[in-house]
């Protein structure tokens, strides 16, 4: 049994993933919903802030600073 | 053929080498089927935008995942790297084999041993390779780094596990 040989019954031994582990990680992420990120409810409350502070602001004419 | 189908083709063709990174860099294949799961989650988010790439630009977005990934679950598990540091210190006890296959699989411990104690550059690019099933070139791409220095990696790791064998052989006869 040389190194190759060795290597390959380790790889089978301790790294490899037993078929149902595989296909399970398979169904959970593929039950998520494709293409729903997350992070929008983020950048949308993110922005509808920037939005509301922007138009509470009193309107004063820039005429230069006094 | 529909996404669900389409998804499975990417990710058949990739988990292997994601896991086999994984385990090399957290020594736990159990956590890395955690990370894989992880990285292919956010594949499935962007898939609309991976299906169009080309194998090896499919390959490069997922590493470029896994290492950004590997990097925050480093930071969460550095104390416990520690720990494991000091129970992989303990040497290897081999006992005396009854048979060929009994021999067979102390050569397995002893070379698992061997990798866990491998500096970790060397440690992720032997299990990419022998689990992962990656070439010099393939893991240059996935991990950033020139093909030359993968290969350097690959020889050092290599000569540590035949020394390791070696002085088991020694032991043994």
């Amino acid at each position: 049994m040389d190194l190759d040989d060795t290597l390959r019954a380790w790889a089978a031994q301790e790294v490899t993933l037993p078929t149902p582990i595989v296909d399970d990680v398979f169904r959970q992420v593929v039950a998520s919903s494709p293409g729903l990120d997350t992070r929008w409810w983020t950048r949308f409350s993110g922005r509808l802030a920037a939005n509301v502070v922007a138009s509470t602001r009193p309107r004063i004419p820039v005429t230069g600073v006094r | 053929m529909d996404r669900g189908a389409e998804f499975r083709e990417l990710y058949d063709a990739h988990r292997t080498a994601v896991h086999a990174y994984f385990t090399g860099r957290t020594g736990d294949r159990w956590l890395a089927a955690d990370l894989m799961q992880e990285t292919f989650l956010r594949a499935w988010r962007r898939f609309p935008e991976l299906s169009g790439l080309a194998d090896d630009g499919q390959r490069a977005w997922l590493f470029t995942v896994a290492r950004n990934l590997s990097i925050d679950e480093h930071r969460h598990s550095r104390t416990r790297a520690a720990a494991d540091a000091v129970l992989r210190a303990e040497p290897v006890e081999v006992a005396a084999p009854a048979s060929a296959s009994v021999l067979a699989a102390e050569r397995v411990a002893v070379v698992a041993e061997t990798i866990k104690r491998l500096p970790e550059p060397q440690r992720v690019a032997l299990t990419l390779a022998a689990a992962g099933g990656l070439t010099s070139a393939e893991i240059a791409t996935a991990l950033g780094v020139p093909a030359g220095t993968v290969r350097y990696r690959l020889s050092l790791a290599r000569r540590t596990l035949a020394e390791a064998l070696s002085t088991y052989d020694d032991v043994e006869q």
